[in-house]
């Protein structure tokens, strides 16, 4: 894999990382739409892009854990790195849960009742804070700290 | 078709109050590490480059009024950044800017010479265990030292939150060979361990300890990285256990704080 990367490309972990946040957001602007007017596309949209979405964040935290140690750290960023990696934990175990719990709700067809669906609603929402604290932290180790940016 | 419904609700409010628990233990975690220190940083505020050395001299600072003569657990101030460099007598230097934790200063004979054009720290160990940490304590901290230890056989250690020789974590280099854990209560647990490379006479061996991570690098690559408990606070030194003359040409101490 690390073959088809540009050679000024440390790692695959910032080509992963978009996925899992762009995936949730998607994810979640579906079930807003689907709490407001319900509809069979966009509960099947919203459900296949949630799955997706933890799917891709298991992928963002093994590509992490590799490039956590391909990387050089000064050491003003390393409670950053510290605290980015324990972000990309809880997001991860979060996505998961979510993921397993949406599946059975629309495997029963519970998931369009109209408080089953608000339910989902702020849980997609608090997923959505968890990966963009994970992801602010990352974007301060590179932008602040320059970890990452070369090879 | 009730029992499914309160199921699945239960279902819903667990994993909402996971993700309130996860974003209230990252605001924990967060607080916990930048309440640790709030001592300004000095000489090492903006010495983000480890390789390079200071000539900056603090020796003796923040050591007085406390006995640090014997091998129990010093009172402990705490400590801020700096990049300590020897000069002088050796074993007044070691004296006045750290106090043992385990051996004496007979086991080390310290003294202090010049090589590649710097003054430097020879150690000559005689086989005992020795370990001597600087008077001020350290939660999350990075710490860097540029030595030789071609002369050496045996083990040598930067140690960090120690409390005595029985409680401390270390980056431990032997040869080639790092391993990174913890002692407590004397009983060892490795985090990590791995062989690396290096060809060169001197060494940037470098640790940090951020919050639940805890990594052993040469000079800028990561050799070793594990993850514990978070431990209190304590000194930071070094740790020999072998035979033999290792120099220390600079230890650069670096309170780590989120900002």
């Amino acid at each position: 894999m690390e073959a088809l990367l540009p050679e000024w490309m440390p790692n695959i972990h910032p080509l992963i990382i978009h996925f899992p946040i762009a995936l949730w957001a998607v994810a979640f602007l579906f079930d807003v739409v689907f709490v407001i007017k319900k509809s069979t596309w966009t509960r099947n949209g919203a459900m296949s892009l949630y799955a997706l979405a933890a799917v891709s964040a298991f992928a963002a935290y093994l590509s992490g854990d590799q490039a956590i140690d391909m990387v050089s750290v000064p050491f003003q960023g390393e409670v950053t790195a510290s605290q980015h990696s324990d972000w990309g934990h809880y997001t991860l175990y979060f996505f998961a849960g979510y993921a397993v719990l949406r599946g059975f709700l629309y495997w029963k067809s519970l998931d369009s009742k109209k408080l089953v669906a608000i339910g989902l609603l702020i849980l997609g929402l608090v997923g959505m804070g968890m990966v963009a604290k994970a992801a602010d932290l990352g974007g301060k180790l590179v932008y602040k700290y320059g970890v990452g940016t070369k090879k | 078709m009730k029992e499914l419904k309160s199921t699945i609700y239960s279902a819903i409010l667990f994993m909402l109050m996971l993700g309130v628990a996860a974003c209230s233990g990252g605001k924990k975690s967060e607080e916990e590490e930048s309440g640790h220190d709030h001592s300004e940083m000095t000489e090492s505020e903006d010495g983000h480059d480890h390789g390079e050395e200071s000539s900056d001299h603090d020796h003796g600072e923040a050591s007085g009024g406390h006995d640090h003569g014997s091998h129990g657990e010093a009172s402990m101030d705490e400590g801020e950044g700096k990049t300590w460099t020897p000069s002088g007598n050796g074993e007044e230097l070691i004296r006045s800017d750290f106090h043992f934790i385990a051996g004496a200063m007979e086991n080390i004979a310290p003294e202090v010479t010049e090589a590649v054009s710097d003054n430097v720290l020879k150690l000559t160990a005689n086989g005992t265990p020795v370990a001597f940490v600087f008077h001020q304590s350290y939660g999350n901290i990075g710490i860097a030292v540029s030595l030789n230890a071609n002369s050496f056989q045996g083990t040598y250690k930067l140690i960090h939150h120690a409390r005595n020789a029985d409680n401390h974590e270390f980056v431990a280099v032997n040869g080639n060979n790092m391993k990174l854990g913890r002692i407590v209560q004397g009983d060892e647990m490795v985090f990590d361990e791995s062989e690396f490379e290096s060809d060169e006479d001197w060494i940037n061996l470098r640790v940090s300890a951020a919050g639940t991570h805890y990594k052993g690098y040469i000079g800028n690559k990561t050799v070793t990285h594990g993850h514990g408990d978070k431990m209190e606070n304590g000194f930071v030194g070094i740790m020999l256990d072998g035979t033999g003359e290792i120099l220390i040409k600079s230890i650069e101490t670096v309170p780590l704080e989120d900002e």
